[in-house]
């Protein structure tokens, strides 16, 4: 199986965390207090557009805002799929960090 | 927290929402907007502006580009079946690009032709500003158009108007021999031109100075080619040329240029320029360089930028009116460099007509091959309707399924294109030795072919695959995929037009073959009126050769297989010199063209020319030689005349010898004597009526010199002409052809023509064979079942064979209807060009075997298929479900 790319890992990481409040626009905030450096329109909504297509992903359509100019917001929520695949990827992650704790020391 | 709403900047809004997926466009458009106002409360206006303006840059294309990836992704798709049908059906799949590529390959050879044709004079950097001065006169029964003007024209021209820039005189006095120590050879390409020549037509100087080149008399500017033939690799500047003829003796040249070979697509092929000035102390004064009333020389004029012709011609006009005598009739008219080539009505050049006809073969034969594609398409559309049926349940709108089947006969089109430019290639030199033309395969490489290549591409996928695009993706998917799909009435109805329609094409272009090559046949095989079978024609242009014939003529009856020896200015077969006569009994004012040939006393008898009355010319009339050399007026006796039956017959004359001709020039009157009528006889193409002639006694005109031989053992008695020609001119080289030969040159548009359609018609024949070949297969293969019904109930095979060819039978037959009288007008439209032609009422026998050859061939196609089908086993066919 392949793995999920980091951008691909830490949005569907916001998604999860934003719940049912996962908007791009709100998904792109997230990312950009969490990573600390900004993330554009397009950085976010191709990955996000890649992963509903290829069933990571699914999205339900909510009501317009007046925010919005009246347009309605996509909202994103993790698949079984896209559950599985970040879980994979963790179990990689937690694999090949075990027994290393810090590792400022060996500087 | 309740904010009002601030829409982003117009423009910026508008291109986004242009990029944006369609489907994505609310979501992605609100969510812009969504962080343009958070933006905005937060950093304020400018801020958020200056954001949503560069997302432009930052996110649009990523957007972009992944939106296009996906939809390459349902690409992929459509190519993968796409070469799976190919593959799958691979007769279907070879037909299809077999036909479209031949017609393609039909198509952009015709379109080489006619670019070629068009691009003629378009070097000349002012070739839409150069206009020729052409002199049209309207007489009584007639216009008469000349490219020849009068001499001091074009200098009156440029003097009086200043729109006329700069003018350019082109004289030719026929062949010229030149010599350059021991390079000796006849130059037909030479020409007097004024200095100005070099600068107002685009001829390139490699050496030399193009300013002065042409400026002193006795100089000379050669071609590239010409300078190699008689210098070799020696600097030719500055060298000497000595020229050589008839009508000015000898002179001597410095050649001062070397230009480049002209392009083949010129008309102005002269090799050699020689400055106009040359002959300023040789031609006479009031004869030549003032002379008003002859046409000597062909003039160009240039106009400056933006100018209106119609003006310009009143002015040249007015002009001429200033210098012509005031009973002088005729009209200047002004015909641009360009335009020449296919529309000038006085040269033999290209025809604008030809063009048209080609190019319209060029796409019925396009047509056909689409034909075919489409055909194909709908017959097989059963075995695709379960996919389309299935894409359908799958999700696919019927838009997509518009474009995929587009896509595929795009595809299919393109990959045909290929194939057509490798068949160009290959039959390029065949088309170019068939036209005379010089294109070389790298002209596809010029912008306006390759759009027009791309255009061709569109227009075939879109064309032929309108039918299945349309037709396939409108199938109810619930019907298809029960099973219960049938190829409707519709399509089958549409299939047999399409059938009929293509072989309506081929049927009318090989009756339009039949009737040309018929046509041609008659001009060749038609009795002139004269002998044109082994007749040596030498042509003379030397000085010391045409002056004095006698030796020669002697010398060459002492052979008994020489049955007659004689000089004439003009060859029988191309008389185009004329007089404006009136004549003894003529009404007040009336005058008519008179065409003439100067002969000597053996012309009537060399060509076997029958005469009806009176004498021919005779050396006891010492009067029947012309002499217009009479004291200054008038003169009563200028010779005697044999004038042609038309001649008479435009006369009016019940006994028309010893009547007078009376040929009026610059004011004063010549009488002729008429001594003799000759049989008419065809002295030009039989594209013309003949014209009223006469012939003049001329001892001295010896341009020609015709040998009437017998037709055994023509090589030696060549040879033996030659041999006798060497001993009395030893210095000449004897230039010489058989007449007949140039007849067949006469007639060369009409052959390349016939030739041509021959080439089309055989394919547009094997175009419209495949296609009816792939339905004839498809049909055996629909009714496999019924087949073997049929077979199991008795039926014979050749019982099998009639039913499946029974339909196509009745389609070809019905294409004759639409044909035949569309061949019918065209080639009736045709034949009017020539005053004698074939009686195409009496032609039917054509279209029967016409109609009759496209019925057999279609049998042949369609047994193919039929006889294969009708000899499988039924055992196969029943089990094979």
């Amino acid at each position: 199986m392949k793995y999920l790319t980091r951008k691909e890992e830490l949005i569907l990481l916001a998604v999860f965390r934003l719940e049912d409040r996962a908007s791009l626009v709100q998904i792109r905030q997230h990312l950009t207090t969490s990573t600390g450096h900004e993330w554009t329109v397009g950085n976010v909504y191709v990955p996000l557009d890649r992963m509903s297509k290829l069933g990571y992903l699914e999205s339900r359509i909510g009501d317009p805002t007046a925010q919005r100019g009246g347009k309605a917001v996509k909202f994103y929520r993790l698949t079984k799929k896209g559950i599985e695949a970040l879980m994979a990827l963790k179990k990689v992650h937690n694999k090949m960090w075990a027994g290393i704790s810090d590792m400022a020391w060996r500087k | 927290m309740m904010t009002r709403f601030h829409p982003p900047p117009k423009i910026a809004r508008w291109i986004v929402h242009r990029i944006l997926p369609k489907k994505e466009s609310i979501y992605l458009g609100g969510d812009f907007d969504e962080i343009y106002n958070g933006i905005r409360t937060e950093k304020g206006r400018a801020a958020a502006d200056r954001w949503y303006w560069f997302q432009l840059v930052q996110s649009m294309p990523e957007i972009f580009l992944n939106s296009i990836y996906w939809s390459l992704v349902m690409f992929q798709n459509y190519l993968k079946i796409t070469f799976r049908n190919l593959k799958r059906h691979k007769g279907y799949s070879f037909i299809n690009t077999a036909g479209l590529s031949v017609g393609m390959a039909c198509f952009i050879l015709i379109l080489l032709f006619v670019m070629f044709e068009f691009s003629y004079e378009s070097h000349h950097q002012n070739a839409s500003r150069i206009y020729r001065v052409n002199v049209e006169q309207h007489l009584t029964d007639q216009v008469f158009r000349a490219q020849t003007s009068p001499v001091p024209l074009a200098e009156a021209l440029h003097n009086e108007i200043p729109e006329v820039i700069a003018f350019t005189r082109f004289q030719s006095l026929r062949t010229f021999l030149v010599r350059h120590e021991d390079n000796r050879y006849y130059e037909n390409e030479v020409v007097f031109a004024d200095h100005g020549a070099l600068d107002m037509f685009t001829f390139p100087i490699l050496k030399g100075d193009k300013t002065t080149a042409l400026e002193e008399p006795n100089t000379v500017v050669l071609t590239e080619d010409t300078a190699t033939k008689y210098f070799g690799s020696q600097d030719p500047i500055g060298k000497s040329l000595d020229v050589e003829n008839n009508l000015i003796g000898q002179m001597s040249l410095m050649v001062t240029g070397v230009m480049t070979n002209h392009p083949k697509n010129s008309n102005i092929q002269s090799n050699l320029l020689i400055s106009m000035e040359s002959l300023r102390d040789i031609a006479p004064p009031d004869g030549y360089w003032n002379n008003w009333i002859s046409q000597q020389l062909v003039s160009y004029i240039l106009l400056p930028e933006g100018h209106s012709v119609e003006e310009v011609e009143k002015k040249v006009n007015d002009v001429f009116a200033k210098h012509k005598r005031e009973d002088d009739t005729r009209v200047l008219k002004l015909e641009q460099l360009k335009r020449m080539h296919l529309y000038s009505s006085i040269t033999d050049t290209g025809d604008i007509r030809t063009i048209y006809i080609f190019l319209a073969t060029g796409l019925l034969i396009l047509l056909i091959a689409c034909i075919n594609f489409m055909n194909l398409s709908t017959a097989r559309s059963a075995s695709r309707a379960k996919e389309v049926g299935m894409r359908k349940v799958v999700g696919a709108r019927r838009k997509q399924l518009i474009q995929q089947f587009f896509g595929e006969t795009l595809l299919f089109s393109a990959f045909s294109m290929i194939l057509a430019l490798v068949l160009v290639y290959v039959f390029l030199p065949y088309l170019n030795s068939l036209t005379g033309q010089f294109i070389r395969f790298s002209d596809i490489g010029r912008t306006e072919i390759l759009f027009s290549l791309i255009g061709i591409v569109v227009f075939v996928g879109l064309l032929s695959g309108s039918y299945p695009a349309l037709f396939l993706s409108a199938f109810q998917p619930t019907s298809v995929l029960k099973g219960i799909f049938r190829t409707g009435r519709k399509g089958s109805v549409f299939r047999k037009v399409l059938v009929i329609s293509q072989f309506s094409i081929t049927i009318a272009l090989i009756v339009c073959t039949f009737v040309l090559g018929t046509q041609l046949r008659f001009m060749r095989n038609k009795t002139l009126g004269f002998k044109k079978d082994q007749i040596l024609v030498i042509s003379n242009e030397s000085a010391a050769g045409s002056q004095n014939i006698k030796p020669f003529k002697t010398a060459l009856m002492q052979n008994p297989r020489i049955l007659g020896v004689c000089g004439s200015l003009q060859l029988p077969s191309r008389i185009g010199m004329y007089n404006n006569v009136t004549w003894e009994g003529a009404p007040e004012g009336e005058k008519i063209e008179l065409i003439h040939n100067s002969v000597d006393y053996d012309f009537i008898d060399t060509y076997e020319i029958e005469l009806i009355a009176g004498r021919n010319f005779s050396p006891e009339f010492p009067t029947d030689h012309r002499n217009t050399r009479g004291a200054g007026g008038d003169s009563q006796n200028a010779g005697a005349v044999i004038l042609n039956e038309e001649a008479v017959r435009r006369f009016g004359w019940e006994d028309a010898i010893g009547k007078k001709v009376i040929q009026t020039y610059g004011g004063a009157r010549y009488y002729y004597t008429v001594v003799g009528v000759i049989k008419d006889f065809h002295f030009s193409t039989l594209k013309n009526a003949i014209k009223p002639m006469n012939l003049f006694l001329s001892l001295g005109s010896n341009r020609y010199i015709s040998v009437n031989m017998q037709a055994q053992d023509i090589p030696a008695t060549v040879s033996f002409i030659e041999e006798t020609w060497n001993n009395i001119f030893p210095n000449l080289p004897m230039n010489y052809y058989f007449l007949d030969s140039v007849f067949d040159r006469q007639y060369r548009s009409e052959q390349r023509l016939q030739r041509l359609f021959g080439y089309f018609s055989v394919l547009a024949i094997f175009i419209a064979c495949l296609g009816l070949f792939g339905l004839a297969s498809f049909a055996a293969e629909q009714r496999t079942k019924e087949i073997g019904i049929r077979k199991v109930l008795g039926s014979s095979v050749s019982a099998i064979v009639g039913l499946l060819s029974k339909e196509f039978t009745y389609l070809v037959l019905v294409a004759n209807i639409l044909a035949w009288p569309t061949a019918y007008l065209v080639s009736r439209a045709w034949l009017k060009s020539f005053a004698y032609r074939i009686n195409i009422n009496a032609q039917f026998g054509y279209f029967f075997a016409a109609a009759g050859l496209a019925l057999l061939i279609a049998w042949i196609t369609v047994s193919f298929q039929a006889i294969k089908a009708a000899h499988a086993n039924p055992v196969d066919s029943l089990r094979y479900e």
